[in-house]
């Protein structure tokens, strides 16, 4: 084997084993702060280079319309991944078994220096690890304070994160990152990870920490907190998530799971007017 | 006590439907962030044409 990397992102572990000199199997900063040592991981990966992608085969059971799609044949799901970089066929394919325990990624040759998990891969198989019962990764700004608990700022593209973020860094411990979080449960604790899928502030982190308060961003002329009802808090919460829209019983879990993250934290509207009289309001809640 | 109950009576809302709009090309981990898309600037999105441009 050429090289063995082990990642631990939300507390998940991949292994990636890379066995061809020709790959890129090392990590730039901020992946490379999510590197771990070796422990046994959630998820095998093997990376291989062939001019011979495996075959298009099975049903298709997701197409994103632009850069990923899915498919299955039996018990292997099969995903694609395409650029107009690197003309109409896929330029890498990976394969996992049902349970996203084990799984291959074939790169074509030509594309060999990418790193193995280069977007969307990365995210696409965090996101069907998480959604078999693991957790929930969310659109959102992780703030970690100066007494140890997380904050979750919650918003599409465009909502704030990454002001948010920069309004925080001089108030906050960490910031687990500005654009990408994940939740998950722990003994009926809840708990925010960082990802290193980071916005435009470049922020992220891998620790995780007990969360303490979730905010939907909306921007306004004045800051304010707004309690919401629950199936308000868990409808806001949804848009703002990666699920698996191709299965049913990860949808299921995925809409349980924030169920209970509105349960257990405080889910409220963070009207804010991007400066810091947000920080200390949610810092006064 | 029959008065009392009636003050006592929530008040009636009328229901009120609360939409928050799907953005598909972001919850489909569809493209990179650039000026025009959604996704996350940093990690590999230097990789595919779609993600030359990062944004916020």
């Amino acid at each position: 084997m050429q090289s063995e990397s082990f990642l631990s992102i939300g507390g998940l572990t991949i292994a990636v084993r890379c066995g061809d000199a020709r790959l890129r199997c090392h990590w730039d900063d901020p992946v490379s702060r999510f590197l771990v040592p070796p422990a046994p991981p959630d998820l095998d990966l093997t990376v291989e280079v062939s001019d011979t992608l495996p075959p298009s085969i099975g049903e298709l059971v997701f197409e994103s319309d632009s850069v990923w799609r899915m498919l299955r044949d039996g018990a292997t799901y099969r995903i694609e991944c395409r650029s107009e970089s690197f003309g109409d066929a896929p330029y890498k394919v990976a394969t996992f078994d049902e349970g996203f325990t084990r799984g291959t990624i074939v790169m074509r040759s030509d594309v060999a220096h990418l790193n193995p998990l280069d977007y969307p891969l990365d995210e696409v198989t965090v996101a069907n690890l998480l959604g078999r019962g693991r957790g929930v990764e969310l659109h959102s700004c992780g703030v970690i304070d100066r007494n140890g608990r997380g904050q979750l700022f919650v918003g599409v593209s465009g909502a704030g994160k990454t002001t948010t973020a920069r309004l925080w860094e001089g108030e906050a411990a960490g910031i687990v990152s500005d654009d990408r979080v994940i939740v998950r449960e722990h003994d009926g604790a809840m708990w925010m990870y960082g990802t290193p899928w980071h916005g435009e502030a470049a922020l992220s982190l891998p620790q995780g920490v007990p969360l303490a308060g979730v905010y939907l961003l909306v921007q306004a002329e004045t800051n304010a907190l707004r309690p919401l009802p629950r199936a308000a808090a868990v409808a806001g919460l949804f848009r703002c998530t990666f699920p698996l829209f191709h299965d049913a019983s990860a949808l299921d879990f995925t809409l349980s799971f924030l169920e209970r993250l509105a349960s257990a934290v405080p889910v409220r509207e963070l009207h804010f007017t991007r400066d810091r009289a947000a920080v200390e309001l949610v810092l006064a809640a | 006590m029959k008065q009392q109950n009636v003050e006592q009576k929530k008040a009636y809302e009328k229901p009120v439907v609360i939409r928050f709009p799907l953005r598909p090309e972001e919850a489909v981990l569809g493209f990179c962030k650039s000026n025009a898309s959604a996704g996350p600037s940093g990690g590999g999105c230097t990789g595919v044409s779609q993600c030359f441009t990062k944004g916020s």
